[in-house]
């Protein structure tokens, strides 16, 4: 029976308004009315609807797949409408193969970080609060990947960017040993990186429109493919440009965006510092969604990009935009490996560890293998939830070591109950320290059998889902692009070698401080999903097997060369497989090369021997304490550590940019835009803005809105209430006033 | 002496109507309440037969009958309903029973 | 002049000749039976009541009407829209009597007139539905009608039943003499009263039609509890026997949206342009008072009875949204289907906790229910969420459905406001749920079998219309284009 369940879609952001409404306006009464309980409610109300979306993500999946793959767009309303100018932006709903994808991973993975964080946040002051932004973000996540348009998906783009800001802050009051309110900078930090990202949105959409005429998706490709094959000009009022190097504008200004989102350089600096959030948060935001967004953005720009690369237009003559995408991706992903050698906060190893992958994702798109981008979008976000909440578990179980010698020392019993990164002892100690760690295996089996899955799919080792995914990104790059395919490879090595650091330091050897010797596993609520993410981040790589029976292959998508690519053959759907030659357009079945078993075997043995490397050589032995310094210390590699480039670019980057704008707006900004446009609209709605959110929304908290509203309807409904006197005459009354004043509308209507 | 026409008759059935309308917002006593609901519905009644007669259609005075039965059904409940409120009440002002409100 | 037998297909009124009967034979009947026999009285009726379904089920899929004059059309039409809402009221029906029989016993109020009013009141209730001709409209309307009087001061000598028998009594002639006399105004703008010949003819109606057709709003929206004709509602639900609370607020409320839509979108969609905005402004008027107020009541039956008014409001969206849309009739019926099961199976619960007429109807007698009955507490709380709208219930479904037409007719606005106002209803339908489960309480739970079989079913028929409604809504469908049809064909 062919299912049609396209109607749905808009349910995909009911679900989660429901949750934001729910937790947002009556969660934080349930919890102080009864902790526990209420905590129940809130949290599995969030989840409940996160796995709601989730059940509607499947049924779309299930829709699309009875309806041979075909796009459907859902049109909901007319969003922004000026007919006189043409313009119209509908709110509507892209359901193709790769929109539901994302909302597959994102609603899928989402809802398991939901669960998790019920046991994760436990205790925590404002928990309703938390799951609140948790579903906020999940909707504006949903507007991101579902728009048919640029103006939806810049909407859900920004969306989440104030959410993450949100999660970053959530335990806003935290300060580090200088008193510096260190979450809130961060937060403040992720903001301003995003915010010059964003910008260049804005500028590539208005680009887009006043080239093509429309916002939707549908129209700005087909519309700039007809205009390539045909060699038409671009024209803008008096004068007009070729239609490569307005793409190549556009193309270069989404990779702006992207990566200020997807954290790549230069603006992959925040992203490390968002790791001040609850580590749900870094699981879903940080580490398997939003940072993805800015892939998404490029593979569903596919159009753009490829009619870029086929007129050869280059940014002043330098590189295209599609190369420099691949470059900067892979530049990333090395860059970040190496930064992560460095690192002692588990968090923080992850943290750069996302970058690097994200790193390896950009590049994948941007050398044109967009099913490769995708596909190890999925594992990555499989794996690195995966090792984010397995890190959580390490965390907490370290937290709760630590409250138990605490409360032995004092002899009393522990009151308050362990929660997550906070922690208000007057000693130091630092729960995400690796070096205060070790020998955990034998105190956390299950997280440590799931953290280890997640390790050494990360690390790309066979058959586990990373493996097969960075190993389709290394092949594409052995045949397309020499440098960006040494870079990547380089990277991968270093990816293993800092995992199997971070395993060896975590796991192995001795306990290096009381808490890691007394520490417990998580409660099921948390080991749970990360049982199921372990078991996806095994499974994965089938999604997109290089090879696998001639049978399956048959039964299932036959593909040349009787290779079995799910993956491929589903997103073909919605990434156009199409070469652009001289002649125009010319339709291929993609074909591409991707399993090579040379490539395969020597990335293999590069990771084995960075594992073996960091494992039994270069942490065999060491630290045996917790101030043993680390072994690469004396090594060229920790020189990062010396001078990091986080530091540099800090230090010198950053205070010029600054001056940049200083000098800009000073000397050549004209005064009236200056005054006018920065104080009276940028500044004043922004203090307007912080204030309302520091004295509203900070302050009362969403409660305070939740009385003002909850007092104002009831100073209402007492006061209709008047009116309901008891009197029957009066109530007779009422129906004859309603029947005048129907009777004068009536009349009126008639003249 | 001016003919009598269909509109005299409506006239009439509008007027009639919002006496008994008025009576209904005004008078506190229950049966006299009751005679204001049926003078609406004589109102009514009398607009019916004089539509009938002037579009020659039988059908308006039928439903009259229809009307007048329902009247009656309704004032036999009523009855009753006031008769029970006179034994609790001892009293059949329609003002005296508010006991919900709000 | 030569006498013309009407053409009569009685067999395809079974339904409605099996109900109104069948309150007639238990009438005779219950001369004969002994006085300790009794209680057989609410299991026939049940059978009377189950053997009108089952013959009602039998007419899906038929379309055509009985009673037509020479040269007119049908009076009673017969098809998938009428047969829909028959089920609803006599599932209504069966319900009703499910959660009365016990209740009666232990208020002392079972009396066989009870089950005999019932099944007048139905038959009333579906005539509404079949009513093809706006004098038969009335009668249903009465028929419907005066049997609830008599059922909301069933409990005399207790002064707040009798009163509340006064208030429906008295404001419900009142409505009803104005519904009358829009009547006659039809009447005389078009000549007729028969709904396909007033399509015809209303266009050229002029002034007197839109007159008339105010009327029947208020006619109409009287019985449904739309403001500002609803002030009756609260005190006649409070003061009710709450089995004929439970009964009158799904079915009254079902049986004036029958007919409305029937004479609305079937006989006056050309004045469509002057009655949307009004029924529009009508709905946007009942869901701000039906929620506002309803938050600050303590009463758990004051409380339902606004949250009915605010329902009635919903389903407004759906009439306003029906000439435009082609989903607004069948939105108004599922809806209304959806309703029917949560409302009731809420309204079991209050009864359940009603240990004593008039005692245990307050909201602070929730505190606690969930430990004390948790399945009882559980349905309870699912009833709240699905009247609140929350996924997956059948409330949400319907709502969906609702807002989803009502865009498509091109009132957003209309839908927004439905949204805002549903999510100001959350705040007194989870109280419920709120004091439930975080308060410890006590307080006697008197629920027999036949109760809590009710809950269950209701609660089943929620959760399914909730996970699927896709069938259901097809059905709706079916019903809601054989309405169009049987217009289009005259």
């Amino acid at each position: 029976m062919p299912m049609n369940a396209f109607g749905l879609a808009p349910l995909l952001l009911v679900f989660p308004l429901i949750g934001v409404l729910f937790n947002g306006l009556v969660g934080r009464r349930f919890i102080v009315a009864n902790r526990n309980t209420g905590e129940k409610w809130s949290g599995w109300f969030a989840s409940v609807m996160a796995l709601s979306a989730f059940m509607v993500s499947v049924l779309l999946f299930l829709s699309l797949r009875s309806h041979e793959y075909h796009a459907e767009v859902v049109h909901l309303f007319d969003w922004l409408a000026i007919p006189s100018a043409g313009f119209r932006v509908p709110w509507a709903f892209q359901i193709d193969t790769l929109s539901v994808t994302m909302m597959l991973v994102v609603t899928g993975v989402g809802s398991l970080i939901h669960i998790y964080a019920i046991g994760y946040m436990h205790g925590d002051p404002n928990f309703s609060r938390f799951f609140a932004y948790l579903n906020l973000f999940l909707f504006f996540m949903l507007i991101l990947v579902s728009g048919n348009n640029y103006l939806m998906l810049f909407v859900g783009w920004e969306g989440v960017g104030l959410c993450s800001f949100l999660l970053i802050g959530f335990w806003f009051d935290k300060v580090n040993e200088k008193g510096e309110p260190m979450n809130a900078n961060a937060a403040r930090k992720a903001f301003v990186a995003n915010r010059v990202g964003d910008f260049a949105m804005i500028l590539a959409m208005a680009l887009t429109f006043w080239s093509f005429g429309s916002l939707e998706f549908e129209p700005v490709f087909s519309h700039a493919l007809e205009m390539f094959e045909s060699g038409e000009m671009v024209h803008f009022g008096l004068f007009s440009a070729s239609l490569g190097s307005v793409l190549t504008a556009v193309t270069t200004l989404f990779l702006i965006g992207a990566t200020g989102k997807s954290a790549q350089i230069p603006l992959y600096v925040w992203l490390p510092d968002a790791m001040a959030g609850p580590t749900p948060v870094s699981a879903l935001i940080h580490a398997a969604t939003m940072v993805t967004s800015g892939i998404y953005l490029i593979v569903r720009s596919n159009v753009l990009f490829e009619i870029v690369r086929a007129s050869g237009a280059t940014i002043f003559g330098i590189v295209s935009s599609p190369d420099l995408v691949a470059y900067i991706g892979a530049a990333t992903a090395l860059l970040a490996g190496l930064i992560a050698f460095t690192q002692f906060d588990i968090k923080k190893v992850l943290a750069y560890s996302t970058v690097s992958q994200l790193g390896f994702m950009i590049a994948a798109a941007g050398m044109g293998a967009y099913v490769a981008a995708m596909f190890h979008l999925i594992t990555h976000a499989f794996f690195k939830a995966l090792l984010f909440l397995g890190s959580g578990s390490v965390i907490h179980g370290m937290e709760h070591g630590h409250h138990h010698i605490h409360a032995h020392n004092h002899g009393k019993e522990v009151h308050g109950t362990p929660q997550g990164d906070t922690h208000h002892e007057e000693d130091n100690f630092d729960p995400q320290d690796m070096r205060t760690m070790g020998g955990l295996r034998y105190r956390m089996k299950t997280t440590f059998i799931v953290y280890m899955i997640g390790a050494l799919a990360l690390a790309g080792i066979v058959p586990l889902a990373g493996f097969w995914s960075k190993d389709e990104i290394l092949a594409h790059g052995s045949e397309h692009n020499l440098i960006v395919y040494i870079l990547l490879t380089i990277a991968a090595v270093c990816t293993a070698f800092y995992m199997g650091r971070q395993l060896k330091m975590v796991f192995f050897g001795e306990p290096r401080h009381e808490a890691a010797a007394h520490a417990e596993e998580s409660p099921a609520v948390m080991t749970v999903p990360l049982m199921i993410l372990a078991t996806l981040a095994v499974l994965g790589g089938g999604l997109n097997l290089p090879f696998l029976s001639q049978g399956i292959a048959e039964t299932y998508h036959e593909h040349p060369g009787g290779v079995f690519l799910g993956l491929e053959g589903w997103l073909e759907h919605s990434i156009a497989a199409f070469e652009l030659t001289e002649e125009g357009v010319v339709h291929l079945p993609e074909t591409p090369k991707v399993f090579s078993p040379g490539v395969a075997g020597i990335s293999t043995i590069l990771a084995v021997g960075a594992l073996v490397l960091a494992f039994y050589v270069v942490y065999a032995n060491k630290p045996k304490t917790a101030e043993e310094p680390d072994p690469l210390q004396s090594t060229p590699i920790w020189w990062f550590s010396v001078l990091p480039l986080n530091t540099l670019y800090m230090n010198y980057i950053v205070p010029g940019f600054n001056r940049l704008a200083q000098w800009l707006a000073d000397k050549v900004d004209w005064a009236f835009w200056h005054d006018f446009f920065h104080d009276r609209i940028i500044r004043d709605t922004f203090v307007g803005f912080a204030h309302f959110a520091a004295n509203i929304l900070d302050l009362k908290g969403v409660d305070g809105m939740v009385n003002g509203a909850g007092s104002l309807a009831k100073r209402l409904a007492n006061w209709i209430r008047q009116t309901q006197t008891g009197y029957a005459r009066n109530y007779a009354l009422s129906i004859f006033l309603g029947t005048v004043v129907l009777l004068a509308y009536f009349i009126f209507m008639a003249n | 002496m001016p003919e009598v026409t269909i509109d005299w008759y409506v006239a009439l059935s509008v007027i009639l109507f919002s006496i008994g309308a008025l009576g209904v917002l005004l008078r506190r006593n229950a049966i006299i309440l009751f005679m204001s609901i049926e003078m609406m519905l004589n109102a009514a009644n009398l607009a019916f037969v004089a539509f009938a007669r002037h579009l020659g259609d039988l059908d308006g005075q039928v439903l009259v009958f229809f009307v007048i039965t329902v009247a009656a059904a309704e004032v036999a409940v009523g009855l009753v309903l006031i008769v029970t409120i006179f034994r609790t009440k001892k009293s059949i002002n329609i003002d005296e029973i508010h006991l919900m409100k709000g | 002049m030569e006498f013309q037998v009407p053409s009569l297909n009685l067999l395809i009124v079974l339904p409605v000749l099996i109900v109104t009967g069948w309150g007639m034979l238990l009438m005779l009947a219950e001369f004969f039976i002994p006085e300790e026999k009794k209680s057989w009285a609410p299991w026939l009726t049940m059978l009377g009541l189950v053997l009108a379904l089952i013959q009602t089920i039998g007419l899906w899929g038929y379309n055509g009407g009985t009673f037509t004059p020479k040269g007119g059309a049908p009076m009673v039409v017969v098809d998938n829209f009428a047969t829909f809402l028959n089920i609803i009221f006599l599932l209504t029906g069966i319900l009703t009597v499910l959660i009365s029989i016990h209740y009666l016993r232990r208020t002392g109020l079972d009396r066989p007139e009870y089950y005999m009013l019932l099944l007048f009141s139905v038959s009333g209730m579906m005539l509404m539905g079949m009513a093809n001709d706006l004098i038969l409209v009335f009668l249903a309307l009465e028929l419907l009608s005066i049997p609830l009087y008599i059922l909301s001061g069933f409990a005399w000598p207790r002064p707040d039943s009798e009163e509340s028998a006064m208030k429906y009594f008295l404001l419900g002639a009142f409505s009803s003499s104005i519904f009358v006399f829009g009547i006659a105004l039809t009447y005389g703008s078009t000549g007729t009263t028969s709904l396909p010949l007033v399509l015809e003819r209303i266009s050229d109606a002029g002034m007197l039609g839109l007159v008339a057709t105010a009327m029947l709003i208020v006619g109409f929206a009287f019985k449904v509890a739309a403001a500002p004709f609803h002030m009756w509602t609260p005190d006649v639900y409070e003061g009710a026997p709450t089995t004929v609370t439970a009964f009158m607020s799904v079915g009254a409320k079902v049986g004036g949206f029958a007919a409305m839509l029937r004479v609305f979108v079937a006989a006056l969609p050309q004045l469509g342009e002057a009655w949307v905005p009004a029924v529009a402004g009508v709905a946007t008027l009942t869901l701000i008072v039906g929620n506002v107020v309803a938050i600050v009541q303590p009463n758990i039956k004051r409380m339902l009875a606004y949250s009915s008014i605010a329902h009635a409001g919903y389903i407004m969206i759906a009439v306003a949204a029906s000439v435009n849309s082609p989903d607004g009739v069948s939105a108004a019926l599922f809806y209304m289907l959806a309703y029917l099961f949560t409302n009731l199976g809420a309204f079991a619960v209050v009864i359940a906790l009603e240990h004593k007429q008039g005692e245990g109807v307050m909201l602070d007698d929730y505190k606690g229910l969930g430990k004390r009955r948790p399945w009882l507490a559980l349905a309870m709380a699912y009833f709240m969420l699905s009247l609140t709208g929350v996924p997956p219930t059948g409330g949400f479904s319907g709502k969906f459905y609702v807002f989803r037409a009502a865009i498509e007719a091109d009132l957003l606005w209309l839908a927004i406001v439905g949204v805002i106002t549903s999510v100001i209803s959350g705040y007194y339908y989870l109280r419920v749920v709120y004091l439930m489960y975080m308060y410890d309480g006590e307080g006697e739970v008197v629920a027999n079998r036949a109760l809590v079989w009710t809950v269950g079913l209701t609660a089943l028929a929620t959760l399914v219309l909730g996970l699927l409604p896709g069938p259901w809504f097809d059905m709706a469908r079916d019903a809601a284009l054989q309405t169009v049809q049987m217009v289009a064909g005259g």
